[in-house]
């Protein structure tokens, strides 16, 4: 019962069953708003759905481990049996004093690499062509397993920094001392087109007294977390008077790219919006292109009370400000400091991150390590000699109507290495 | 009235084509009682499906036609898919497993035209006086075309003694005329190609950014991630158009293969030429009688993902808009601005001058480098003939133009520029809002066109 348990568990069907439940499952979740949200959620939190995941690993694992072991197996052992089984299959008179040397010879001739054991000669070509398909099983093993544990286990946390500023992230301190943007200079905005695109920013972090570069490729390690920035934006010193208030703040303003807006609430019914502003105006036929300076960006501010209780909001100042000015329009006073840049950092513990990336890698190589599979594949010839008689099988593992064809054509070698023939086919 | 019936005719016929290809089997026409499984899933599907698409039950929480539509995708994959499963796992199964597999199948081959077919009825019925008259209708509609069944099934047994096949085969092409035709056009505009396409796209865009979220490289709007090319061509529609066909050809690809994989028959043993030619003869018309099947499935479905293409990326043609002389000058104004848009949207624009009783077409577009394209909607390769309207003149795909004679792709960065199959230029002026063209340009051009034409020779 167990036995057939197990051969079921490594078997395709299953597999195919497995998928199949995962379609339905997903399928389930297509009414829902976020289906595939809901499908993950039902994956790894639900009993049901952490069984039907867990079963589709353990499948691969056993299928991984019976191709293996039955490739490795028959290998090491000719089974007389089995010859009448493979695709082709010779009987031919062999003299009682016939070596078995001239066979081997003619077998290395075409790339096999014959084993003699007693009556017997074994011959593969392709012996470790399971290979690609176990690297890719067993990468899918460990990159399955390891999203499940990274589901349970998986902590993140993001803080802003700006520069120069410290902050606490996953209970350790720590001090942006630079942020690097090297392509944050100019941006020209062409009409029609969303092309404001950053390569890299980096940024300078010390944690428990030790330097680290963060960047916004793959996360740096810095002991046990993993730091990654995931936004930029200018941080801006504001400072706004008037008759009745003061406001003075340094801003984190997500302004990229332009023309973004944002409006900051300064919680005494008045609301900051800033967006950048372009320096010039390129005109190239009908195509209009806006240059904005990220340096020393130019900032189109508007000062708004509030919505009243009748919800209609009264539109106060509007003007353009740059860093370090100071401007004065009816009753606002405002000044403006100097522009730094912020940064999002997220810091993430996850014990099962580095198997993810294993898992990945080895998937990825096992898929293209299986292109080789359309050329190698495992061919075997059997020679098994008993009662004056040469039992002689040939098998490949795929294209079997052209490997038929081939056997058919070494007929006359084979013929000549013993000494008559008649042709059954397996 | 009439237009229930001939919907009704429609889908009782195509029905009826189904279950011929299912009947051409000759196991299934030959033996009663698995033609009689066959036939009668067929009618249950039709009564069931007609009522339940009527509401006879009047319930409330009926599915609405969007999930209907879902599971007839379902099941015209399952009848498509299970052709392959056959063939691949050969399952010895009971008799009373056979009569009910047919029944099922007749059954799901059926049920959800049926149930559209009822819906439309009721539809119908609600918006006309004579409801009565509307279900009347749909009735003779539908047993008008499943009356086409008889001479269908006669013409089978007369031809299915000669037909060597496989069910596999035949469940196949059944499949994939499914997909083809499956469901009613008057409830649904987008076929299962689509709706697979559209469905793959949309779980490849939250599996790419899961995975990348998993692997702590998230997109972001504006800073770039790690392998974010790969992951913007994992997810988007080209992967997921490539999948859907993937989901569609394996299938049959696999049965020509695995069929014309077996080996050929030993004829060594067979002493006798007649015989040895026999056994190779009847090896080739066996192998041709269950490969037909498959074939047809895959040249069927080959042309449906052509069309499906086709139509997703259709070109861009408008209509011409009439253009006149401006008052006092002998010139035409071109307005950058118009009810259509402004220029900038960088869409093809087409008009039409009338030249007496003639038609002068010229197209207008901005280019890439912010210039205005002025040409002739003609060009000096390609003549189409006079009749051979839809062959005429350029449209729109994306940052090409089509040379609708020739389907060449023309950048538009290369109009204005004479020659090949760019359009013939037409010299122009601008002004702040205008483009202007002199009519005597726009005369001069066009008859030294069909001058060229009367010669038989190009620019």
């Amino acid at each position: 019962m167990i036995k057939r348990i197990i051969k079921f568990i490594s078997s395709w069907t299953y597999l195919i069953i497995s998928l199949l439940l995962l379609y339905s499952s997903y399928a389930y979740f297509l009414s829902h708003e976020k289906p595939y949200e809901a499908w993950l959620s039902f994956l790894f939190h639900n009993p049901a759905g952490v069984i039907l995941y867990a079963g589709l690993i353990m499948n691969l694992t056993c299928i991984n481990i019976r191709i293996i072991s039955s490739r490795i197996r028959r290998n090491e052992k000719t089974c007389a049996d089995n010859i009448k089984d493979m695709d082709s299959y010779l009987v031919i008179p062999s003299p009682k004093d016939a070596s078995p040397e001239r066979a081997c010879d003619w077998l290395k001739n075409k790339g096999f690499s014959p084993v003699i054991s007693t009556n017997s000669i074994e011959a593969v070509k392709g012996r470790y062509s399971f290979l690609p398909g176990a690297v890719l099983r067993l990468g899918l093993t460990i990159f399955l397993a390891s999203l499940l544990l990274s589901a349970h286990l998986r902590q993140a946390e993001d803080a802003v920094f700006k520069e120069g500023g410290k902050k606490m992230i996953s209970g350790r301190e720590a001090l942006l001392s630079s942020v690097k943007a090297p392509e944050l200079s100019e941006f020209l905005l062409i009409e029609g087109e969303d092309s404001f695109r950053l390569k890299d920013v980096y940024a300078e972090l010390i944690v428990s007294g030790n330097k680290h570069t963060a960047d916004s490729g793959f996360p740096v390690r810095i002991d046990d977390n993993y730091y990654r920035i995931t936004h930029l934006g200018f941080s801006q010193m504001i400072d706004l008077k008037t008759e009745m208030i003061q406001f003075k703040k340094e801003l984190e303003l997500d302004v990229l790219p332009p023309p973004k807006k944002d409006a900051v609430d300064t919680g005494q019914n008045i609301v900051l919006t800033f967006e950048l502003q372009p320096e010039n105006i390129i005109k190239k036929g009908l195509l209009e292109a806006k240059k904005f300076n990220l340096i020393n960006p130019t900032y189109y501010l508007t000062v708004s009370k509030s919505a009243d209780e009748n919800n209609i909001p009264e539109e106060s100042l509007e003007l353009l400000i740059k860093p370090l000015d100071k401007k004065k329009s009816g009753n606002y006073e405002i000044e403006l400091g100097e522009k730094a840049l912020f940064i999002k950092i997220q810091s993430v513990r996850d014990p099962a991150l580095l198997w993810i990336y294993a898992g990945a890698f080895l998937s990825v190589s096992g898929l293209l390590f299986m292109l080789s599979r359309f050329f190698w594949y495992e061919k075997r010839i059997s020679i098994i000699v008993r009662n004056e008689e040469a039992h002689i099988g040939y098998s490949e593992e795929f294209y079997k109507k052209w490997g038929v064809y081939k056997f058919n054509l070494w007929k006359d070698d084979i013929d000549g290495l013993f000494s008559e023939s008649s042709i059954n086919k397996g | 009235m009439q237009q229930i019936f001939l919907i009704a005719f429609r889908e009782a016929a195509q029905c009826v084509l189904l279950l011929s290809l299912l009947l051409l089997f000759p196991p299934i026409i030959n033996n009663n009682k698995y033609y009689g499984s066959l036939t009668a899933g067929a009618a249950a599907a039709v009564i069931a499906g007609f009522l339940i698409g009527f509401n006879l039950f009047m319930s409330s929480s009926m599915p609405s036609n969007e999930t209907w539509a879902f599971w007839r995708h379902v099941s015209e994959a399952a009848i498509f898919y299970s052709g392959l499963a056959l063939l691949i796992v050969r399952p010895k199964v009971s008799s009373t497993l056979i009569y009910s597999g047919l029944f099922t199948i007749g059954f799901f081959l059926i049920f959800f035209e049926s149930r559209e077919v009822g819906f439309l009825t009721l539809d119908s019925a609600e918006l006309s006086d004579n409801s009565a008259g509307i279900i009347i209708s749909a009735i003779a509609g539908f047993f008008a075309g499943a009356a086409l069944l008889l001479p269908v099934i006669r013409f089978i047994r007369k031809i299915a003694r000669n037909i060597i096949s496989i069910l596999p085969g035949f469940l196949m092409l059944v499949g994939a005329w499914k997909f083809i035709s499956g469901g009613t056009g008057e409830l649904e505009k987008t076929g299962f190609f689509m709706a697979l396409q559209t469905g793959i796209m949309n779980f490849l865009d939250r599996a790419v950014g899961h995975l990348q979220s998993a692997l702590l490289i998230t997109r972001h709007s504006f800073i770039n991630a790690p392998f974010e090319g790969l992951a913007v061509f994992l997810s988007g529609d080209r992967m997921a158009m490539t999948l859907a066909f993937i989901f569609f050809i394996i299938p049959p690809v696999f049965m020509l293969l695995y069929l014309f994989a077996r080996p050929d028959p030993i004829a060594s043993e067979i002493n006798t030429r007649a015989y040895n030619r026999l056994s190779a003869a009847f090896f080739r018309k066996s192998l041709a009688y269950e490969a037909a099947p498959a074939l047809a499935a895959f040249i069927m479905l080959l042309v449906m993902m052509h069309m499906v293409n086709l139509s997703a990326n259709p070109l861009y043609e408008p209509v011409p808009m009439p253009v006149k002389e401006i008052e006092g000058r002998q010139a035409v104004k071109l307005p950058l601005s118009d009810s259509l848009g402004h220029f900038t949207d960088k869409k093809l624009r087409k008009y039409v001058y009338y030249y007496g009783h003639k038609q002068i077409f010229f197209i207008a577009i901005l280019k890439p480098d912010g210039s205005v394209g002025v040409a002739l909607d003609e060009c000096e390769i390609c003549r189409p003939a006079d009749w051979n309207k839809d062959a005429q003149g350029y449209a729109q795909r994306g940052e090409n133009l089509i040379c609708k004679y020739c389907v060449t792709p023309i950048p538009v960065a290369s109009v204005n520029s004479p020659g090949g199959c760019n359009p013939i230029p037409l010299p122009f002026t601008m002004d702040d809002e205008n483009i202007i063209i002199a009519v005597s340009d726009l005369i001069r051009l066009y008859n030294e066109v069909r001058a060229l034409e009367k010669k038989g020779s190009h620019f």
